[in-house]
């Protein structure tokens, strides 16, 4: 993986002036030992602007050729700089420096760590503090692993994949920016949302519509019994993400139930249906 | 009006203290590394500490709408612990750099050792390094001859005395502090310190400038609300609101802006993480005051 060159080069790029461009190289050559890094990597919060990053076409495909779901969007200079400053590190020592930093971390530099991880040639090696961090509850922590971030599909096994998405539901977190949601659904995680959804109703609360789409495939008609008296008719997300979930499965009884309520849905993807939700913040609202 | 509070040590509050100090008017906060009333033995208990204080608590502020700095620095009550000092001392640059940390302190003197002296001086030197304010705690015992040794010590390291706090004045300490150009801050505490009646004379007798006002509330019989109440007795005793304004905000804001981490767009337009820049702007959970009832026996579900 030869992420360490394009990276590099469009930090420098986007760094306006040329003082701050040559501290900026001159750190990235002199990272001799721990201390060095660690100073330089808070450094660069001090140095480098938070703005958004432009990206030339030709690094945007070698970063894109091996990390495919990248969005520039999602990074600020100062991220992308701290990116540089890991990928500068000697891959063999590399964990011990970077474990270190996280556990003296503020949320910002967490939150650069975690989403530079899968970047590193030995991504594989971080699994243990990727799942650690997980168990977060600062929401922007959360996020820079969960959300729009690839390492979690590829590397984690179903237990900690699990724990994830069941915690960004509990968070009530944005869960349609996981990557790999539909791929890794599982079984198991259906009927832990299930079981979810049906304590939430039992102290009457919402669930979020996004719970459904990883019910979608594993609908049963006993399972279906269940909840469908429960089933939230009062928003467009709601009754569109049942409807999706009714009208993927193979459940002859359901689809009757469905088309007997005579509901006018909204064709939205999954993805929409995230998105309108988490736009109009309806969890919140009405909780 | 809006407060700052210079000098809370927020690990010690429960969210009932958050949510009163949020509807006093307070918008941010700074709290000072120190000890946990009692000595800490290893030097693991210093990192997870430090940690907190630049992530876990600004979140927990963050839920409140109140913006949350720290300083970092070893204690001069720990500093005794000599072996220990010189692990802690290892850890502290890691730390100082850090997103929300406004000074190195509060350091100073507790007992007045040669152990507290030499990790003071340490101190110094590296605030001077990271171009950082420093903030001095000044000893309960024998605090005029503290202060004024801890001022000297300073000045021998060739320190801007505008960049430093000198924190727990009283009346006998002002004038030596003042006049040597410090930032003076006072703190209203029960007992040990100042009371609100006092701190009304001495904003009448010296006037608002480089004068200070905070809490230091921790894990004592203290009061997280003692700027905003000590702003309202300032006031009912006729003193006016940009004076109020000055020694319960702005002069905090001014000095601890130096070290290039604190400003008031940070809360202005509240106050809000990182991630939500970048995921739309989004604010679920974010700055919101949590719900309260109009029944007091009933807990909201």
């Amino acid at each position: 993986m030869n992420l360490k060159e394009p990276i590099t080069s469009c930090c420098i790029e986007n760094i306006p002036d040329q003082l701050t461009a040559d501290w900026f190289i001159g750190i990235l050559s002199a990272l001799g030992s721990d201390k060095d890094f660690f100073i330089s990597f808070a450094l660069v919060n001090k140095k480098i602007s938070r703005g958004s990053i432009s990206i030339a076409p030709d690094h945007l495909d070698a970063i894109k050729s091996e990390i495919p779901s990248f969005n520039y969007k999602e990074w600020s200079i100062d991220q992308f700089c701290r990116l540089a400053l890991m990928l500068h590190l000697d891959k063999v020592k590399n964990y011990k420096s970077i474990n270190m930093l996280l556990s003296t971390a503020d949320t910002r530099e967490q939150i650069s760590l975690y989403k530079s991880i899968p970047f590193l040639e030995n991504a594989q090696d971080f699994l243990e503090p990727v799942i650690n961090g997980i168990r977060t509850n600062i929401t922007d922590t959360y996020d820079s692993i969960a959300l729009n971030n690839p390492y979690p599909e590829i590397f984690f096994g179903e237990s900690a994949w699990n724990q994830m998405v069941l915690k960004g539901i509990f968070m009530e977190r944005p869960i349609y920016q996981i990557i790999g949601l539909d791929k890794r659904k599982n079984i198991k995680l259906a009927h832990i949302l299930h079981d979810y959804a049906k304590e939430r109703w039992s102290a009457s609360r919402r669930v979020t519509p996004e719970l459904w789409r990883l019910l979608s495939g594993y609908l049963t008609e006993a399972l279906f019994e269940d909840i469908k008296e429960m089933l939230e008719k009062d928003s467009d997300e709601s009754i569109a993400a049942f409807s999706l979930m009714i009208m993927e499965s193979d459940i002859s009884t359901a689809k009757e139930w469905l088309r007997n309520l005579k509901l006018t849905s909204v064709n939205w993807s999954w993805d929409q249906i995230g998105y309108q939700f988490w736009t109009s913040n309806k969890l919140t609202t009405s909780n | 009006m809006n407060f700052i509070d210079p000098h809370i040590h927020m690990t010690s509050r429960t969210t009932d203290d958050y949510e009163a100090m949020s509807k006093a008017g307070i918008v941010a906060i700074i709290e000072p590394a120190f000890w946990l009333g009692q000595p800490r033995t290893e030097v693991g208990s210093f990192k997870d500490y430090f940690s907190s204080i630049v992530g876990w608590e600004s979140f927990r502020a963050s839920q409140f709408g109140i913006k949350h700095y720290c300083t970092i620095g070893l204690n001069s009550k720990e500093a005794n612990n000599v072996g220990l000092s010189e692990e802690v001392m290892e850890l502290l640059p890691l730390f100082a750099l850090k997103d929300n940390v406004v000074a190195i302190g509060e350091i100073g003197y507790d007992d007045q050792t040669a152990a507290e002296d030499k990790f003071f001086r340490a101190q110094i030197v590296l605030a001077k390094e990271l171009n950082l304010p420093i903030l001095v705690h000044t000893p309960h015992r024998d605090k005029k001859s503290g202060t004024l040794r801890s001022m000297d010590v300073l000045e021998e390291h060739g320190i801007n005395p505008g960049m430093v706090i000198i924190d727990h004045n009283n009346e006998e300490t002002v004038e030596s502090v003042l006049n040597r150009g410090y930032w003076t801050a006072f703190t209203i505490y029960p007992k040990t310190k100042m009371g609100s009646e006092r701190m009304v004379d001495i904003v009448k007798k010296y006037g608002p400038n480089r004068i200070i006002v905070d809490s230091s509330a921790d894990w004592g019989v203290s009061d997280p609300l003692s700027v905003p109440k000590t702003a309202k007795l300032m006031l009912e005793k006729g003193i006016s609101p940009e004076v109020v304004e000055k020694v319960c905000y702005y002069n905090a804001l001014e000095a601890y802006e130096q070290s290039g981490n604190m400003k008031e767009s940070d809360w202005l337009d509240g106050v809000k993480f990182d991630q939500s820049v970048l995921y739309g702007g989004n604010s679920v959970l974010r700055g919101q005051s949590p719900k309260t009832s109009d029944n007091a026996d009933i807990i909201e579900n």
